[in-house]
């Protein structure tokens, strides 16, 4: 109990630090150095915060349409990248072949990407699905991947001359001691799946946090505020992201607490 | 296994509650259709939707598509997307897009014609602060010179060449994003931009027109035609009756919202996210492009018209600055144009 | 054993991608996605446009990698520290890697513009957009090597009454090098791919300057050959962490 106070207050002071940094940072840029893009580089916090809840109800419609989009990714690119993960590490030569290629997916920009996903899929929203995924899926295989690898080779060896199959060794042993591994790999992908719904917004939509962003960049002076009301609303929905994974991590793998120890404290 | 179930178990429960939020959130975009049987024709747009397009939104509110039996769905565009290439594989039937930008895709052999001028003149112009000193387009050498590469850095090159410049060693060319803070901020010299948007963005960041020198490209001679509609040509083989249909809707939906651009304002504001964007801006975006559209004197039947010099011109320097090698077998079908022309005279 | 098991497995990753791009040539691709050559270009095109710019497409991804390194570097050492003083004081520190992950979750398109207008346009405003996205996968999983220890090994070392620096020098840091590395490997890609795609807004060269502009004209084949260069890049920074992993994890499990 006294410990969650303390880091409850820790974390109130880090909030409140940041925004006092911001402010003061802002008052220099704009009164020390009289810089004319103020506005653009870092406009007061209390500006931003203002026109935030000025304009909370759209930002959050636009904020839903984003982080809906950014779910539907995030649940595909895990699935896939929980799966290619799985099937590398069940044969291992798989796993050795596949890993340059996956990198080298991640090479291909979406504006190369795009023409291709939509004369395959002719959709717009199957097209952005597939994009979004393809963004998100990286991360996960790749933790996913390695935590497979770090199984210790004596466990395997163990339950495998219990149960013989395996499935079972996957499912008892292997995959529950990757799941500390997946949830970093998760943790690192639900914002990522934030900013791949915003990359994929990119491509042209009615609504969305990108939109906001990109309409305020191409309108200039008149949009700066509400650009940096955009930006912290999608550092939040990030945020949001990492929270719940943190949380359902909490709730599922908590046999690691066992080696955490309390000692530094 | 107990964990894994429970893992499972919380991400359907997880799932199910987004798209909850998802459903509601997309429940009001089925358009309601009354009885009648609408023809569906998607229309990528080149941009965000703006003003720019005001013509194409006029006509779907004031009901002239729906007069020639055709509901238009708008998708907008974007950074990453190229609206030629989203014509080309079939994900929509017309699109807008730059008139020398669409000349190499004809040339590869994309399936997508010309059918329409948007803009019968060039809108591009080259800005600078009073204090570089550009006063003509001479005086460019030695610049940091901002540019839209891949979709609009043509018309500097033909300004240059006119003038004696070379491209890559006179001056600095350098690839200007979506906003105008690269010339705010001083990273470069001269920036690219419309008369339509940068340059009105420029005025409400608090310069002066006086502040500024500007190097006109239509009236310098090297401006290239700029938004122009195409289509598909599978499409287009099939339905001409369509094209020539959503043509007719078109060119009236253009003809009043020049002439009314307070109203067409109105109109294009209902597709807009509202506080990212500035009413007060929308207009005067407007007024210029009905500037563009509709130049002195020209009457309904004669927008959107193909002008055969002018397209001309524009491949012209398309094939000397090597955008394209050799001219496309067939850049532009009048046919639509012609046919809903003549019904509007 | 393990050197020879290595050139199998290399010869045939090589094998499956020679496989791969023949598949793509004879046009395999082509026919079951019913892909025009002019949306994906034949590997021939590629190479063709790849030779006859050769030049161009080194000097640009020169920039382009030349930006990832230091950016990768710094944004490494400074996630790395993060992480160092988040397990030191666990309390204070988790708040500063909450702010981590936020930064993480500031979309490409707010960043690159911002630094652009913090750094101008040159290579600085690229490698601070690859900074702030290479900081979080280093802190997070620094953070996990840092705290996450083997079973009992805490007790031990309690047992022995070392101070906590002992057990942060002999115990945690050591026991974070695989998490680490494994956060060099993530960032090498992300890294790459953030000063790419910084490239595509403000810039005067790179392989994402290059790049966007290349393929908004339809030049097909050399945009491709953009990204083959942009996925050898890659490659080698991966390759070259994966060597450096190898060995520095044969020291690591002979300290143990």
């Amino acid at each position: 109990m006294e410990a969650r106070r303390t880091k409850n207050i820790a974390a109130l002071v880090w909030f409140v630090g940041l925004i006092l940094a911001w402010e003061c940072g802002a008052w220099v840029l704009q009164n020390v150095m009289h810089d004319s893009m103020h506005m653009q580089k870092l406009p007061y916090f209390h500006q931003v915060a203002g026109t935030f809840l000025v304009n909370f109800n759209s930002l959050l419609a636009s904020a839903m349409v984003t982080l809906s989009r950014a779910f539907i990714g995030f649940i595909l690119g895990a699935v896939v990248g929980v799966a290619v993960a799985i099937v590398m590490s069940l044969a291992k030569f798989v796993g050795k072949m596949l890993f340059p290629y996956l990198i080298i997916s991640q090479m291909i920009p979406v504006l190369a990407l795009a023409p291709i996903v939509y004369s395959i899929v002719k959709s717009q929203d199957a097209a952005r699905i597939m994009l979004s995924a393809f963004i998100t899926f990286f991360p996960v295989a790749v933790n996913m991947y390695s935590g497979l690898k770090s199984v210790d080779k004596d466990k395997i060896e163990l339950v495998y001359s219990y149960t013989a199959t395996k499935i079972d060794t996957y499912c008892k042993l292997m995959i529950p001691a990757a799941l500390p591994h997946l949830f970093s790999g998760l943790k690192l992908s639900a914002p990522a799946a934030i900013t791949a719904a915003i990359l994929v917004e990119m491509l042209g939509t009615k609504e969305g946090i990108g939109i906001k962003i990109l309409n305020s960049l191409y309108y200039g002076a008149n949009g700066a505020l509400i650009f940096w009301a955009s930006v912290i609303m999608a550092a939040l929905l990030g945020i949001f992201g990492y929270a719940v994974i943190a949380f359902i991590e909490k709730l599922v793998v908590h046999w690691e607490k066992g080696d955490r120890e309390e000692g530094v404290s | 296994m107990n964990k894994i179930a429970k893992f499972m178990g919380l991400l359907v429960a997880l799932s199910l509650v987004i798209g909850l939020v998802a459903g509601c959130g997309n429940s009001n975009s089925d358009s309601a259709d009354n009885g009648k049987k609408l023809t569906s024709v998607r229309l990528q747009l080149k941009w965000l939707p703006s003003a720019q397009f005001m013509g194409f939104y006029y006509a779907k509110e004031k009901g002239y598509y729906a007069e020639e039996g055709i509901d238009v769905d708008f998708i907008p565009g974007g950074p990453d997307i190229v609206a030629t290439n989203q014509v080309s594989v079939g994900a929509a039937e017309f699109g807008i897009a730059n008139l020398y930008s669409i000349l190499p895709f004809e040339e590869q052999g994309h399936p997508i014609t010309e059918v329409g001028q948007i803009f019968q003149k060039s809108s591009f112009m080259l800005v600078s602060k009073k204090d570089k000193g550009i006063n003509s387009p001479k005086d460019l050498a030695g610049k940091k010179v901002g540019a839209w590469l891949g979709t609009a850095e043509y018309p500097i090159y033909a300004l240059l060449d006119k003038y004696g410049l070379n491209k890559d060693k006179d001056l600095m060319l350098v690839k200007q994003d979506n906003s105008m803070d690269a010339f705010l901020n001083g990273s470069i010299d001269v920036a690219s931009a419309h008369t339509y948007n940068e340059y009105l963005v420029l005025l409400e960041s608090g310069l002066a027109a006086s502040d500024l020198n500007v190097i006109d490209l239509e009236q310098e001679g090297s401006g290239m035609l700029e938004d122009c509609l195409i289509a598909n040509t599978e499409w287009l083989a099939n339905n001409p009756e369509v094209a020539a249909k959503f043509m007719r809707a078109t060119m009236r939906g253009w003809a009043e919202a020049c002439k009314d651009p307070e109203g067409a304002t109105e109109i294009v504001w209902k597709y807009l996210d509202h506080s990212s964007n500035n009413k007060a801006h929308q207009l005067a975006f407007a007024k210029e492009i009905a500037k563009l559209v509709m130049p002195q004197g020209i009457t309904t039947d004669k927008i959107c018209y193909l002008d055969e010099k002018s397209i001309k011109a524009t491949e012209d320097l398309a094939l000397k600055y090597k955008i394209i090698k050799k001219l496309p077998e067939k850049v532009y079908d009048k046919q639509p144009w012609e046919q809903a022309a003549k019904s509007l005279q | 054993m393990q050197r020879s098991g290595n050139l199998v497995n290399g010869i045939i990753a090589v094998m499956f991608g020679i496989l791969f791009i023949f598949c793509w040539q004879v046009g395999g691709f082509h026919v079951l996605l019913q892909l025009k050559p002019y949306q994906l270009p034949l590997p021939t095109d590629i190479a063709g446009a790849l030779y006859s710019n050769f030049d161009v497409v080194m000097e640009n991804t020169k920039f382009t990698m030349c930006e990832a390194l230091v950016g990768i570097f710094l944004g490494s050492i400074l996630g790395f520290m993060f992480a160092m003083l988040t397990a030191i004081f666990p309390k204070w520190g988790s708040g500063g890697l909450t702010l981590v992950t936020a930064f993480n979750a500031v979309p490409m398109i707010a960043m690159a513009p911002i630094m652009n207008n913090w750094f101008g346009m040159g290579m600085s405003s690229k490698i601070a957009v690859v900074t702030m996205f290479s900081m979080a996968p280093m802190a997070i999983n620094t953070y996990r090597g840092l705290t996450v220890l083997k079973p009992f090994t805490l007790d031990l070392l309690n047992s022995y009454a070392a101070d906590k620096k002992t057990i942060f020098l002999k115990l945690r840091l050591p026991n974070s090098v695989p998490n680490v590395l494994t956060a060099l490997k993530i960032n090498t890609t992300i890294g790459l791919m953030a000063a790419i795609c910084s490239e595509f807004f403000t810039s005067y060269h790179g392989i994402g300057f290059e790049l966007s502009t290349v393929l908004k004209l339809s030049q097909m084949s050399l945009g491709w050959a953009y990204i083959v260069a942009a996925a050898l890049c890659g490659i080698l920074m991966y390759g070259v962490v994966s060597l450096v992993e190898y060995y520095a994890l044969k020291w690591h499990t002979s300290q143990q």
